[in-house]
C-alpha cells in the first residue's frame, strides 16, 4: 500500500518541467501526418503547433497533467498500452499497460494531485473498470466503473469527483470492435468519489441504445454527455444531455438538423464561459452549439469535424482535414486531427 | 470587371474540376428538380396527369438527392422533400392530422409550418396514388410547398453555394479552406450516395431472407422504388465520370442500371420471391462494389479521402 509520503517522494524524483517548457500549449491533440505516421501535438490558443512527439500508432485521446508538461496518450480501443509523454523533452517517460485480463477503453483523466484514472474493460466479465495510477504512474487500484464499456472519464473541475460514461456496449478484444449486446445494452452516466460509485444515471428505456460515450463538465458540476445512437440512423433521437442532479435534460435540434448528425457525436465541450455546449458530428460534418440557458442552437458545417474544447470564453474545434478553428480564425495544418482536442488546465 | 476576370482566371487554373462538376452536374440537376416540381404544382387535379408529373418530380429528386451539402442540408430540406425512411409511419399520421384540419389549413404557408413528415413527395404520393389527388386543395397546397422548397434549393445553389465552392481557398471563404476541400465534398457526396442506395434504398425493403420488408420500399405506392434507384445511379455515374476518368466504376454502374431497368417489379413488392430477391441482392452487392472502385479510381487519383474521424467509430 502506498502512503502519502511515498507518493510525495515519488513526485519529487520525477522531472518537473511545467507546460511553459513545452511552449505553453492551450491544447494537446493527436493527428496523422502525411507520411501516415501519428504524433501528439501541442497547440497554442491561435492554433499553431508548440510541440510534436511521434506516436507508434493511431491515438484516440490524451490526458494532460494539471501542472507538469506531461500527457498520457491512449491508443484506440481495445488499447493495450498508453504512453506517458514528456512534452517538454519530447520523450516517452512511461509505457502504461493495464493488468492482465484488461484493456484500455480510450480515455483517462488526472486527479488534482496528479494521480491518473483510466477507463478499462475487464475482458472475462465484460464489466467496466477504472484503473487508478499513482502520480509516478504505478498501478494502485482497479475499481468498478458502474457499468459496461466505459469510454470517457473526466474530473469535475475544482473537485476530485469523476464522471464516467459507461457506454453500455460489450466488446471483446477477440472480436475486435464488434458490439455484442446491442439489444440489451443499458448505458449510464456514473459518478465516482474516493473510489466509490456514488450515483448512476440512466436514460429512459426507449433510449437504451444511445451509448453515452463522451463527457464535459462545468465548474458548477453540470456534466454534458454525448451519445452515439445504435438504433436506426433515421430515428431523430437526442444525442446530448446535461446532468447536475435528478433527471438529465436532453437537448435536440429540430428533426432534419438532428438527423444531419447521423446518430453519431464524436466530442462534447462546454465553452470557456460555460454558456454554450458544443457537440461534433464527424459523419454529418456538422457541429451543434447550444445555448445552455435557452436551449437554442447554431450549426457549424465542416467535413469530419470532431475535436472540440473550451478556449477563452468560447470554443475551439479541429477536423480531419487539418483545420484548427479558434475565434482568431482557422489555421490549416497538413495533418488529420484525431477525434479529440484536449484542453490544458 | 477585374474582380470577375480574376475569379475566372483563378477558377480555370486551380479549380476547373469543381467548376465543371458544378456547372455540368449540379446546377442542371437543381434546375431540373425545380422545374419538375413547378410542373407538378401547375398540374390540374386530374389523377393521370398528377401521376405522371409526380413520377417525374420524384426521379428528378433521386437524381439530385446525393448532393446533400449546402442548400439541401442547410435547413434540413432533404427530409422536407422526401420523408423517407419513415419506420414509424409519421407521414400517415401527419397527413391524417392535416386532412382533419380542413380547408383552412390547406395552403402552402400552413403546410410549411407543419410536420415535415406530412410534406413533400411522401405525402403527395399518398394523396395522388391512393386518393386520386383528393382533396384537390390539399394536393395543390402540398405541391406548391414542394415547388417552393425546390426553388429555394435551386436559388441557394445558383446564388450562394456554387459561388462558395468556386471560391474555395479564398480568404473570406469560411466553408472551404482549400480547393481540395470543395472536391472532397463532391467525393463524399459520391460515396455517401452509393452507400445510401445500398444501405437504405435497397437494404430496407430487402430486410432479411426470412423477413423481407417490401412495404418499406421507397415510394412503392407510385411504383417509383426502382426508378428512384436507377435515377440515383445514373446521377452518381455522371458525378463520378465528371470528377475524373473512372472506367471501372462507370462500367459497373452502367451494368447495374440496365439490369435494374429490366427488373419487372418497380415497387420491389416481390422480394419474398427468392428469384427476385436473388437479383436484387445481386444488384445491391454490385452497387456496394462501386464504392471500392470509386475509392481507387477517384479517391486515389485525386488524393481525396473520406472522413478520418467519421469512419473511426469511437
Amino acid at each position: 500500500m502506498l502512503t502519502r509520503r511515498h507518493i510525495l517522494g515519488a513526485i519529487a524524483a520525477l522531472p518537473t518541467a511545467s507546460w511553459a517548457a513545452a511552449g505553453s500549449p492551450a491544447f494537446v491533440a493527436a493527428a496523422q501526418e502525411p507520411s501516415g505516421d501519428y504524433a501528439l501535438f501541442g497547440l497554442s490558443a491561435q492554433g499553431d503547433q508548440t510541440f510534436r512527439i511521434p506516436l507508434p500508432a493511431r491515438g484516440h485521446a490524451a490526458a494532460a497533467h494539471p501542472t507538469r508538461a506531461e500527457a498520457v496518450a491512449f491508443a484506440r480501443r481495445p488499447g493495450r498500452f498508453a504512453l506517458v509523454l514528456d512534452c517538454a523533452q519530447g520523450q516517452v517517460l512511461h509505457r502504461l499497460e493495464p493488468p492482465s485480463g484488461h484493456h484500455f477503453y480510450g480515455h483517462g483523466a488526472f486527479l488534482s494531485d496528479g494521480r491518473l484514472v483510466t477507463t478499462e474493460n475487464h475482458i472475462d466479465t465484460g464489466q467496466g473498470r477504472i484503473g487508478l495510477w499513482s502520480p509516478d504512474y504505478r498501478r494502485m487500484a482497479t475499481l468498478p466503473s458502474g457499468g459496461i464499456g466505459p469510454h470517457e472519464v473526466i474530473r469535475i473541475p475544482g473537485t476530485d469527483r469523476l464522471a464516467i460514461a459507461n457506454g453500455g456496449i460489450h466488446t471483446h478484444p477477440d472480436r475486435g470492435r464488434e458490439k455484442l449486446n446491442l439489444d440489451t445494452m443499458r448505458p449510464n452516466l456514473s459518478y465516482m468519489e474516493n473510489g466509490e460509485i456514488t450515483e448512476s444515471v440512466e436514460l429512459p428505456s426507449e433510449l437504451h441504445q444511445a451509448s453515452i460515450r463522451h463527457l464535459a463538465a462545468r465548474p458548477d458540476g453540470t456534466v454534458a454527455f454525448a451519445m452515439q445512437w445504435q438504433g436506426d440512423e433515421y430515428d431523430p433521437v437526442p444525442l446530448l444531455g446535461l446532468h447536475r442532479s435528478g433527471t438529465p435534460q436532453l437537448l435536440s435540434a429540430p428533426e432534419p438538423e438532428q438527423l444531419a448528425l447521423r446518430g453519431y457525436v464524436g466530442s462534447v465541450a462546454f465553452s470557456g464561459n460555460g454558456e454554450h455546449v458544443a457537440i461534433t458530428g464527424p459523419r454529418g460534418g456538422v457541429a451543434h452549439i447550444y445555448d445552455v440557458a435557452s436551449g437554442t442552437h447554431e450549426v457549424i458545417h465542416r467535413p469530419d469535424i470532431c475535436g472540440t474544447a473550451p478556449l477563452g470564453t468560447g470554443l475551439a474545434f479541429t477536423d480531419g482535414k487539418g483545420a484548427v478553428m479558434t475565434p482568431a480564425g482557422p489555421k490549416l495544418h497538413l495533418l488529420r486531427w484525431d477525434n479529440h482536442l484536449v484542453p490544458l488546465g | 470587371m477585374i474582380r470577375a476576370l480574376a475569379l475566372i482566371l483563378w477558377a480555370t487554373t486551380a479549380s476547373a474540376d469543381v467548376e465543371t462538376v458544378v456547372n455540368s452536374h449540379i446546377l442542371p440537376r437543381a434546375d431540373a428538380f425545380a422545374e419538375a416540381t413547378a410542373t407538378l404544382a401547375a398540374t390540374p387535379c386530374e389523377p393521370n396527369q398528377l401521376r405522371e408529373a409526380f413520377s417525374k418530380a420524384a426521379t428528378a429528386w433521386a437524381g439530385f438527392a446525393h448532393l446533400t451539402m449546402g442548400p439541401v442540408e442547410d435547413a434540413g430540406r432533404g427530409r422536407m422533400v422526401l420523408f423517407w425512411p419513415d419506420s414509424r409511419n409519421a407521414t400517415d399520421r401527419g397527413l391524417r392530422l392535416v386532412k382533419s384540419q380542413g380547408n383552412d389549413a390547406w395552403n402552402a404557408d400552413t403546410i410549411a409550418k407543419g410536420s415535415i413528415a406530412a410534406r413533400g413527395l411522401g405525402a403527395l404520393e399518398r394523396l395522388i396514388f391512393e386518393d386520386n389527388g383528393e382533396p384537390c386543395a390539399l394536393t395543390e397546397a402540398l405541391a406548391d410547398d414542394l415547388a417552393a422548397t425546390a426553388e429555394r434549393i435551386r436559388t441557394g445553389w445558383h446564388d450562394d453555394f456554387a459561388p462558395l465552392m468556386l471560391t474555395a481557398g479564398e480568404p473570406d471563404n469560411s466553408r472551404f479552406f482549400t480547393e481540395k476541400e470543395a472536391m472532397g465534398a463532391l467525393y463524399t457526396a459520391l460515396l455517401t450516395g452509393i452507400t445510401y442506395n445500398v444501405d437504405q434504398r435497397l437494404a430496407r425493403p430487402l430486410g432479411t431472407f426470412d423477413d423481407p420488408k417490401p412495404l418499406r420500399a421507397e415510394l412503392r405506392r407510385s411504383a417509383q422504388s426502382v426508378p428512384m434507384l436507377t435515377a440515383s445511379l445514373e446521377a452518381l455515374r455522371e458525378l463520378a465520370t465528371t470528377m475524373t476518368a473512372a472506367p471501372d466504376t462507370e462500367a459497373v454502374l452502367t451494368r447495374v442500371i440496365s439490369a435494374a431497368k429490366t427488373l419487372d417489379d418497380p415497387s420491389l413488392s416481390n422480394l419474398s420471391d427468392p428469384s427476385v430477391r436473388f437479383i436484387v441482392e445481386g444488384l445491391q452487392s454490385e452497387i456496394r462494389s462501386t464504392r471500392g472502385l470509386a475509392e481507387e479510381e477517384i479517391g486515389e487519383t485525386l488524393d481525396l479521402n473520406e472522413g478520418f474521424n467519421a469512419l473511426d467509430g469511437d
